[in-house]
């Protein structure tokens, strides 16, 4: 995978789906975690109230004197500081989210350009990184549209469950809504990431086929399937592949992260 | 409320994203955005297309009828006329009473 960035710019990418529990903070801790472990200098930034990509690699976010809500709400901080690097995995970043972001609404109500915050800050970070990953909250807020319009591409992890469908429904509306609306919002969706897969489940099996079926090569082929270890990992505050490196969801997450990359490289070639 | 024992979906995802806004990328080449305010287009109505819906199943099951019973010969009571010097008595007792005056009237 080394060398697969060479001449490119840094690259965004938000993880988002307008439902909770689907798997977003899951699929952005352990891309950014594969990505860095392949040789890539990876960003992991957490826009989430919830905070829960901080707190899976082990930080817990009440404890932090500064977070993201201290870089979009105060005019004199930097991202920089705010960005930690996590020890285990050399090349991974994290910039810290706080349970504050969740007034971040208010707080920025009345600040000219607000949608484009992250982006102004991430703008700084050029030179640092081949890649910033994303984790957005799942209601529609001014978090998630300041993720969105931050990101160069957009990865919606999606349940096979059913209402997960509506969750990415929702959110290839508020893509389209902000593409017309805002000439600074320029994602671009990337993919769909199949997660909680359970093969022997005929309804998860179904999702899975309907949506292959509909959206076509969008759907990743790589999927992550529903495992304890994967839930179990943030309690130890690292991510698969330093948790448990030879369980199952260790080797997906990292299948995956090669098909992102190849996507990606891919759509750079096509000037996308 | 009637349930179901059928697993897995039981509404197809073509019902769900085929009439969606999405972002042109995602869009399949046979499925066209609707038109008009984007506002409007956010929340569009679905409609689900009769070889979209979930196929009946071929062995349904017809609600059961229930066998029809003879009929009985009904007995035609005599109405009972206005009381005078008794008070009115409660419909039961109105009931008993024309009974009885009906049997009395045919045992006379």
């Amino acid at each position: 995978m080394e060398g697969i960035w060479v001449g490119l710019v840094v690259k965004t990418l938000a993880i988002a789906n307008q439902k909770g529990g689907c798997g977003k903070t899951t699929t952005a801790v352990n891309l950014a975690a594969c990505l860095a472990a392949a040789g890539d200098r990876v960003l992991l930034v957490d826009i989430d109230p919830q905070s829960h990509a901080t707190l899976a690699l082990g930080w817990e976010p009440s404890e932090l004197d500064r977070s993201m809500h201290d870089v979009l709400v105060k005019a004199d901080a930097s991202i920089r500081q705010v960005i930690r690097p996590y020890e285990q995995i050399k090349g991974l970043d994290v910039a810290a989210g706080s349970l504050l972001l969740s007034a971040a609404d208010l707080d920025l109500n009345a600040v000219a350009g607000k949608e484009s915050m992250l982006a102004r800050h991430l703008k700084q970070l050029q030179d640092q990184y081949d890649l910033c990953i994303i984790d957005c909250p799942a209601y529609l807020s001014l978090m998630l549209v300041n993720g969105l319009v931050a990101s160069d591409y957009l990865i919606v992890p999606v349940q096979t469950h059913f209402c997960a469908l509506y969750g990415l429904k929702r959110i290839l509306e508020t893509v389209q809504v902000l593409r017309r609306r805002l000439d600074s919002c320029r994602v671009r969706v990337i993919g769909m990431v199949l997660t909680f897969v359970e093969e022997k489940v005929a309804l998860s099996r179904q999702v899975q086929q309907q949506l292959r079926d509909f959206f076509g090569e969008l759907v990743f082929q790589n999927t992550i399937h529903r495992n304890i270890r994967l839930a179990e990992a943030p309690s130890a505050g690292q991510p698969i592949i330093t948790f448990d490196p030879k369980d199952r969801a260790a080797v997906q997450f990292n299948a995956l992260a090669v098909e992102l990359k190849a996507r990606i490289h891919r759509l750079v070639g096509e000037g996308v | 409320m009637r349930g179901s024992r059928r697993s897995g979906l039981h509404k197809p995802i073509t019902a769900i994203f085929t009439k969606a806004v999405m972002p042109e990328e995602v869009r399949p080449g046979n499925v066209t955005m609707p038109s008009g305010d984007v506002v409007a287009e956010v929340q569009p109505k679905v409609s689900v297309k009769a070889h979209d819906r979930p196929k009946a199943r071929s062995r349904q099951r017809q609600p059961k009828r229930p066998a029809e019973r003879p009929v009985r010969p009904q007995v035609q009571l005599p109405l009972l006329g206005p009381l005078e010097d008794e008070a009115r008595p409660s419909g039961l007792g109105r009931a008993i009473r024309a009974f009885v005056d009906w049997v009395r009237g045919r045992q006379g």
